[in-house]
């Protein structure tokens, strides 16, 4: 879409025209409802982030002033409306809940990710909420640390033990993913 | 390799990372946009009411509070300052003449009027000892001059404008008959009065407990429902037809159809409580309470919510009927739930669970009913009347509740101690 058009249907959803809102919706909608699927364990929990998140970006539309790109500060809605879904939400919560524990000893190894996206989707979904939100925030996302932190209200140094902890299981679990299908000759 | 080559990886295929949402989610986006606008309207018009309640109690009472002159002369002397459209007082006292023979010629200059009534007061009260007479001017805006049969001008400390601009007029010499000529712009009644008139500073009397404030109780029942019958509606979700796994729940090989809850169901819904309320004029009251609300809903389990709430409520008397005096109640209430036992349905896993973290605990209702008193030459007054109640508020902004406003339907009663 180009910049005018994308400026225009902008101006039209800030009028709350509701051919406007669909189509900003169908723009965006497919990339945010990955996104809340990676925080989430459930579709239909994805989908329910996925609607408030997409409430909070028509409702507050006129805050955005057109500095930087309109799909981060969307991204950035859907973020924050995914972290406070899991915080409400009894389910997430208890697993949000960090031990403090000390920085253990962990791989840096750069394994070369064979798999689909869909399938490393389905192992960083398998991480305990925790370590999945986490490591969404940080390897995916692209926070700092002290982002983290601040953004769950634990310390940094939490925010790395349980990032490295997590960036180690899900290497293990690629690789171990990766030999399986070597060794069935899956692609 | 380069470090963090996992995580840039990483990240590049989750960014290309896209799933298709289900229509549904479309459906209940626009819901809830237009349900938003659906009470930004509603606060708009709340304030808009509050705005015209707000008019209606100035205009009541502007008059008495800034307009109401301080003595007869003052009266006199700003009337005198406008003399547009008025007659001289020898004009007046032709009419007068023509109008009750009784009453003299007297003059009185620089003084205006521009209609004349005749009066006769019957009724009197006793106050300290002393008999007074009382005559009340309906809708008066103006008092040129008061006078007696005798001729004599009702001097400055025998009238009295009250609240509801009514002019009383008080005369100590009651076996005359009364002669008032007042100038009236609207129309014009002299009333006798059973009781003695507000505010008077003559009379002395004690405060007056009709503005003080009445303890009262209330209680009501009636049915209480949800807007949308139908819990948040979810598509049914095959787990394993979508591709992925559920997460750590994933159970491989086992295709998941999810329940769903039944619809809800209206239920039985009552409130109990005490309240103080004080008359603010003839025709508006205000109470302010302390209530306990058990707002129930039904579907496959009773769901109860119980609210502590303060209401704040503005009763007008709609009519005078003095046997049947019918009231219109409307106000608002500041609710916060304190216990529920509602339940929330996981969907994915067709599981009941309790989470009251999920509610909105602070609540705002607004209330609007009518009151009718019963056993009304009782003592004590007791009303009855049906009311409504909708809560401005949604129940919850996540789970089977989410976006659902309570809306209550009772029959209420109140019971207001103390003498009427």
């Amino acid at each position: 879409m180009h910049q005018k058009d994308f400026e225009l249907l902008l101006k039209n959803c800030l009028k709350r025209k509701p051919a406007a809102q669909r189509e900003l919706y169908e723009l965006f909608a497919p990339s945010m409802l990955g996104l809340c699927y990676r925080y989430t364990k459930s579709m239909s929990d994805a989908e329910e982030v996925l609607q408030e998140g997409f409430v909070k970006v028509f409702e507050h539309l006129k805050q955005y002033k057109g500095e930087g790109e309109f799909g981060g500060w969307v991204r950035k809605i859907m973020v924050n409306t995914a972290l406070n879904f899991l915080k409400v939400n009894k389910r997430y919560r208890q697993d949000l809940l960090f031990d403090e524990m000390p920085l253990h000893v962990v791989s840096n190894d750069d394994p070369q990710v064979l798999l689909q996206t869909k399938e490393l989707v389905a192992l960083i979904r398998q991480l305990p909420t925790g370590f999945q939100t986490i490591f969404n925030l940080y390897a995916v996302e692209g926070f700092k640390h002290i982002e983290i932190a601040s953004m769950l209200g634990i310390n940094e140094g939490t925010s790395r033990s349980q990032y490295a902890r997590a960036r180690t299981v899900l290497i293990e679990w690629i690789e171990k993913k990766s030999q399986t299908k070597e060794n069935y000759g899956i692609k | 390799m380069e470090s963090n080559n996992f995580e840039k990886e990483v990240g590049k295929m989750m960014g290309e990372f896209k799933l298709a949402p289900e229509e549904e989610v479309w459906a209940r986006i626009e819901k809830e946009i237009a349900s938003k606008k659906g009470t930004r309207k509603i606060i708009l018009l709340f304030f808009l009411l509050a705005l015209i309640s707000t008019g209606g109690f100035w205009w009541m009472y502007y008059p008495s509070i800034s307009r109401s002159p301080s003595t007869f002369e003052d009266l006199v002397k700003k009337e005198n300052s406008n003399k547009t459209n008025a007659i001289t007082l020898g004009d007046a006292a032709k009419n007068l003449q023509t109008k009750n023979s009784r009453l003299s010629k007297s003059s009185r200059p620089g003084a205006h009027i521009s209609s004349v009534q005749t009066v006769s007061i019957n009724s009197t009260k006793t106050f300290s000892g002393k008999s007074h007479a009382f005559a009340s001017a309906k809708s008066v805006k103006t008092i040129h001059f008061s006078q007696t049969s005798s001729g004599s001008v009702v001097s400055a400390d025998q009238w009295q404008r009250e609240a509801s601009n009514n002019i009383y007029v008080l005369r100590k010499m009651i076996n005359q008959p009364f002669v008032s000529d007042l100038t009236i712009s609207k129309r014009f009644q002299i009333r006798t009065l059973n009781t003695p008139p507000k505010f008077s500073p003559i009379l002395k009397k004690p405060a007056n407990k009709k503005h003080g404030w009445k303890l009262g109780i209330t209680f009501s029942g009636g049915g209480s429902w949800i807007e949308s019958m139908e819990p948040r509606a979810l598509p049914a979700y095959n787990v394993q037809s979508s591709g992925f796994n559920a997460g750590s729940y994933y159970i491989p090989g086992y295709i998941y159809y999810p329940s769903r809850p039944s619809s809800f169901q209206t239920s039985f819904s009552f409130t109990a409580g005490v309240f103080a309320e004080r008359n603010l004029s003839s025709k508006t009251n205000i109470s302010v309470g302390l209530s306990y609300l058990q707002f129930s809903i039904q579907n496959n389990v009773h769901n109860n919510f119980e609210f502590a709430e303060v209401p704040f409520l503005f009763h007008f008397h709609v009519n005078r009927n003095v046997r049947f005096p019918l009231t219109l109640d409307a106000g608002l209430s500041a609710a916060q739930i304190v216990g529920s036992n509602a339940k929330q349905y996981d969907y994915l896993y067709g599981r009941w669970y309790h989470d009251n973290d999920l509610f909105n605990k602070f609540q705002a209702n607004v209330q609007a009913g009518f009151s009718l008193p019963i056993f009304n030459r009782h003592q004590r007054e007791i009303r009855f009347g049906p009311g409504f109640y909708y809560g401005l508020i949604p129940l919850a902004n996540h789970g089977i509740y989410d976006g659902k406003h309570l809306h209550v339907l009772n029959i209420h009663a109140q019971m207001l101690f103390g003498k009427k």
